[in-house]
């Protein structure tokens, strides 16, 4: 009974804690930049809102930036706003001006864009402006109506073949035999993305702090279009691993830094997927990606992959041991048939040309307690200097022999502290 | 060796020294009294330029002590009242460490010799956080002794030792003084200073209010000389035949003992032994007592202080001689 | 207080005083125990690298063992930070720093000698660190890498900083006490700031006062890491990472001429505040 009563107490609280959360936020009206940025591969969307009045961008790269009046609130279970593109969603007219200092570098009027990407979303990506962008929308949408009309057929053909079927698993069952035409084939899936064509200022500018701000047909400054502006390059150039062991393949490691050591707990079969990598600046680039990700504070560094490395070879060398290269190949993941769990890697056959594969890797095999030396190496043969990285097995000794070396310098103290007692 | 001029310090609305005109020659033992709160203190660190003065000028050496303080203060040799000591270390180990910062040659027979000497060499490798009062004050007289300064200040160097200390440091002060050196002391054992002290200087209220020999101070300070006589049975007659003299100005009798003022220009003591004799009476003994260092110093601590505080003040009315 | 002493006389004078105590810190428990405290938080770090790779079966590091480098240099500069902010106090209270000024000592040479010892001090410890985080690399298999000698190096740099931050504090403190609340104060004003600036920075809307106290943090936490050690380990080991000499050459100076600033704020205030017992 108590019990039962502390319960519904319990939950009475929460759910009350609960209700103003649940409640609709209170909505505003604001200026805010739409922005398609650059981010080495493609393009990362997001949104500044009024709050995050500093927008960070890739250096030498077209990136886009679209102001909209729209409703924005707090949503408080991601902690961050929100924009309403559905109850408001006016484009903002006008000339962008870009400033560094007290100097105007120059002023940019709107123009037609749109963003695609030949292999979906988050992948490698172009910006296009004015009359590309509308060839180039025109072309996604032709495209996009293509794909639905093979796709319309191919399940009319579909239907078909599968009447067809029946009746001839009827005929056979009575003795007759019947030819079938070979099933329809899928259409390969449109791996083509676009965003919608917008309207909106592209800039391209080299490293350095910069301000922008809106200014309306008028020759008035927009209100809330003020926006500092982060324009960083890369660090570095190198080339990164994305290393999918064999047993847990959905969760790769990256070996992006050029010194990065890969410790292994035990032996087994691995995947090194290389790719050409930039050294960014952390927090610039985590608010490039998302102007209000406030995670990351301190002055870090992290390597970025750009574009998959491709027409290489893989070399590996036990230490002591010759040499074995291997070549990139393309996998598929496969269930195991049956009723317990598992899958295996295996080589994607070649009718699977329009399926992209699961991993497209190097596969190397490492024994237990052995050191490797890991080179990418050109189509020639030459090995490239940051593709170079170290393979070891992590030991994992006793408690004592790492509890030992700090003990030696407490045993010398407590000698010191006895002699001079005594003393 | 030292002299400072109109050597004052002031701290905030307080003067701690007043225009001290001080003058320590070479090779003397110079005394340097004064009650609680004096400024002897003040006045020994300002020498030793850990206080700065508000104004006046320090010479040492012959030297003004700003322009050349390292070289000064090599040659000086330091003994303070309380020693403030490393508690972990050995005396060797103390004393070689000041040795090194003094560069003193054969530092170690240097160390060996003077703890010889001050009785601490059963005790050389000992912390000295285990040492008794008396020894820490003998490690800073070594440590003082150590680069053998030819100055030496002393404060209250006998602070703590027991009679033989006392006197192993007296030795060893006056010894060291034979050889040269000039000793700059400051203390409350006025009896050592007696004994030791060629000239002295009396600080009052921050005020040098005399400097001299001990026969000068008490010349200043008293015009008779007390001369006690001790005769083998009282006798009234001789004391009246003493009061007919001219050059006595009072004689007390308590029993057989006569205390006899004589005015102090000449020795009168051949015609106080005639007078007496005539008078009928037997003479035991006879000495002339003079005013103590003690005696002398309160004399001019009490007529300062009356002089500050002005003729109405309690100080003033008691008068300066001693009963 | 003295004026224009000799050079000589003064070398002298720094060299006996860091003699004696570098032999009075080497000869002290505290010295060891920080030692010994400093390759325990090690060893902790260099357990958490294993237990990820136990857990994980697969981790790339590049510097696995950098961050029991950074802790156990953080552990042994606050340490070298503590025992140089109460060594002037502690020579004040006790009244040896008045005898030493009886002789040929002055504010500049007596620094210098305490500034000596205390950094010869953490060089001394360096060594055994270097072999104990070799140690920690052979026996775990994670290797040791020339980088971590030229993170140890850098990291004398930032003791170097935070010796001379702590003579600065101890020698306006009359007594061990107040020095030990005057580091423990700057200590958590530093992390206040460093936290603060942190999570306000970490708010989105941060409109009003809230906005202010943010911008005056963040700004405060700027100038933190400016004077922070910390921040020129970082620096160096960014530079020697890229190969940029410049810049390495720029993260080494910088901590010398910081400390050489702090060094001469120390010997202004000793100077200042008098060697006496109870200055008045």
């Amino acid at each position: 009974m108590i019990a039962s009563i502390a319960y519904l107490s319990f939950f009475i609280l929460h759910s009350s804690l609960f209700i103003p959360v649940l409640q609709a936020p209170p909505r505003e009206r604001h200026l805010v930049y739409g922005i398609q940025a650059f981010n080495g591969l493609g393009y990362s969307s997001a949104f500044a809102p009024p709050a995050g009045d500093t927008i960070y961008l890739l250096a030498g790269a077209d990136s886009a930036l679209s102001p909209r009046q729209t409703e924005i609130y707090w949503w408080p279970l991601t902690n961050r706003f929100e924009p309403d593109w559905e109850a408001l969603n006016q484009p903002i007219g006008g000339t962008l001006e870009v400033w560094r200092a007290f100097e105007r570098l120059e002023s940019i009027e709107a123009a037609s864009y749109v963003v695609q990407a030949s292999d979906g979303p988050g992948g490698p990506g172009e910006l296009y402006v004015g009359e590309r962008a509308l060839a180039k929308y025109a072309e996604f949408e032709a495209r996009r109506r293509a794909y639905r009309d093979a796709l319309w057929d191919y399940y009319q053909q579909d239907a078909e073949y599968r009447r067809a079927l029946q009746d001839a698993v009827a005929r056979a069952a009575r003795g007759e035999t019947t030819e079938l035409a070979e099933p329809p084939r899928e259409p390969a899936p449109l791996r083509l993305y676009s965003t919608a064509l917008n309207q909106g200022y592209v800039l391209n500018l080299t490293a350095g702090r910069y301000r922008i701000r809106l200014l309306g047909p008028d020759g008035r400054v927009v209100p809330e279009s003020d926006r500092n502006v982060v324009v960083f390059s890369p660090r570095r150039e190198g080339l990164s691993y994305a290393v999918y062991p064999q047993t847990r393949w959905t969760r790769p490691t990256g070996a992006d830094d050029p010194k990065a050591i890969v410790y292994l707990a035990a032996g087994g079969v691995l995947y090194f997927q290389p790719f050409v990598s930039v050294e960014v600046n952390d927090r610039y680039f985590s608010r490039l990606e998302d102007p209000q990700n406030r995670a990351v504070q301190e002055e870090t560094w992290r390597w970025v992959r750009v574009r998959p490395y491709s027409d290489a070879q893989l070399e590996l060398e036990p230490t002591g041991q010759p040499p074995s290269r291997f070549e990139q190949k393309r996998y598929q993941v496969q269930q195991l048939p049956g009723g317990g769990l598992g899958y295996q890697i295996v080589e994607q056959p070649p009718e699977a040309v329009g399926r992209a594969p699961d991993l497209d890797a190097f596969r190397v095999e490492v024994e237990s307690g052995r050191t490797y030396r890991l080179r990418l190496l050109t189509a020639d043969g030459e090995p490239l200097p940051a593709g170079e990285r170290e393979i070891r097995p992590a030991a994992q000794p006793d408690s004592w022999s790492l509890a030992a070396v700090p003990a030696i310098p407490f045993a010398l103290a407590c000698g010191l502290a006895i002699r001079r007692r005594w003393s | 060796m030292i002299e400072t001029e109109a050597l004052t310090k002031r701290y905030r609305d307080v003067n701690a020294v007043t225009a001290l005109d001080l003058h320590v020659e070479a090779g003397e033992i110079y005394g340097f009294l004064g009650p609680n709160g004096a400024g002897k203190t003040t006045t020994i660190l300002m020498l030793l330029g850990i206080v700065a003065p508000t104004s006046g000028k320090i010479r040492m050496f012959g030297r003004e002590l700003d322009s050349d303080a390292f070289a000064i203060k090599r040659k000086v040799g330091v003994v303070c009242e309380i020693q403030f000591l490393y508690p972990h270390m050995t005396a060797e180990e103390y004393l070689g460490f000041f040795a090194e910062l003094y560069d003193v040659p054969g530092a170690r027979r240097r160390i060996f010799e003077l703890t010889e000497a001050l009785g601490l060499q059963d005790r050389l490798r000992s912390a000295v956080r285990g040492y008794s009062r008396g020894m820490q004050q003998k490690l800073g007289l070594a440590r003082a002794l150590l680069h053998d300064p030819p100055l030496l200040i002393l404060d209250e160097p006998v602070s703590g030792l027991d009679p033989v200390g006392t006197r192993e440091v007296r030795e060893l002060v006056l010894a060291e003084n034979a050889r040269g050196k000039t000793v700059f002391i400051s203390s409350h054992v006025l009896s050592e200073i007696e004994r030791t002290a060629h000239r002295v200087g009396v600080l009052c209220q921050g005020s040098l209010v005399a400097e001299g020999s001990l026969a000068d101070l008490r010349r200043r300070l008293e015009a008779t000389v007390r001369l006690e006589v001790e005769l083998q049975s009282s006798s009234p007659t001789a004391v009246a035949a003493l009061e007919t003299l001219p050059f006595v100005s009072e004689v007390r009798a308590e029993g057989r003992r006569l205390q006899v003022r004589v005015w102090g220009e000449r020795d009168h003591r051949a015609d106080v032994f005639a007078a007496l004799a005539g008078a009928g009476g037997v003479i035991v003994g006879m000495r002339a007592q003079e005013m103590s260092l003690e005696d002398a110093f309160l004399a001019l601590a009490t007529s300062h202080e009356s002089r500050v505080a002005g003729p109405e003040s309690p100080a003033a009315s008691s008068g300066a001689r001693d009963s | 207080m003295t004026r224009d002493p000799r050079l000589a006389l003064r070398v002298r004078a720094a060299r006996a005083i860091a003699s004696r105590e570098l032999r009075e810190l080497l000869r002290t428990p505290g010295l060891y125990v920080a030692l010994g405290v400093a390759l325990t938080a090690a060893s902790l770090a260099v357990r958490s690298v294993l237990a990820e790779v136990a857990q994980e079966g697969l981790v790339a590091r590049a510097s696995p063992l950098y961050l029991p480098l950074f802790v156990a240099t953080v552990v042994l500069a606050f340490s070298a930070a503590t025992t140089s902010a109460v060594s002037i106090a502690r020579e004040r209270e006790s009244g040896t720093l008045e005898v030493l000024f009886y002789g040929p000592v002055d504010a500049a040479s007596y620094v210098v000698g305490k500034y000596v010892a205390q950094l010869l001090a953490y060089l001394a410890l360096c060594a055994p660190l270097a072999i104990s985080l070799a140690t920690y690399g052979w026996v775990t298999n994670l290797g040791f890498s020339a980088d971590l000698l030229t993170g140890i190096a850098l990291s004398v740099l930032a003791a170097a900083c935070t010796i001379a931050f702590g003579l600065l504090l101890s020698s306006v403190c009359g007594s061990i006490r107040d020095a030990i609340l005057l580091l423990v104060g700057v200590g958590l004003l530093l992390l206040g700031v460093q936290g603060g600036s942190w999570l306000l920075a970490g708010l989105p809307q941060r409109e009003g006062a809230l906005g202010v106290a943010a911008e005056t943090l963040a700004a405060a936490d700027r100038v933190v890491t400016l004077v922070s050690p910390y921040s020129y380990l970082d620096r160096g080991l960014q530079a020697a990472l890229l190969g940029d000499a410049a810049a390495y050459a720029i993260a080494f100076a910088s901590p010398l001429i910081y400390a050489a600033l702090l060094l001469g704020g120390a010997i202004w205030s000793v100077e200042w505040r008098g060697v006496r017992r109870n200055e008045e």
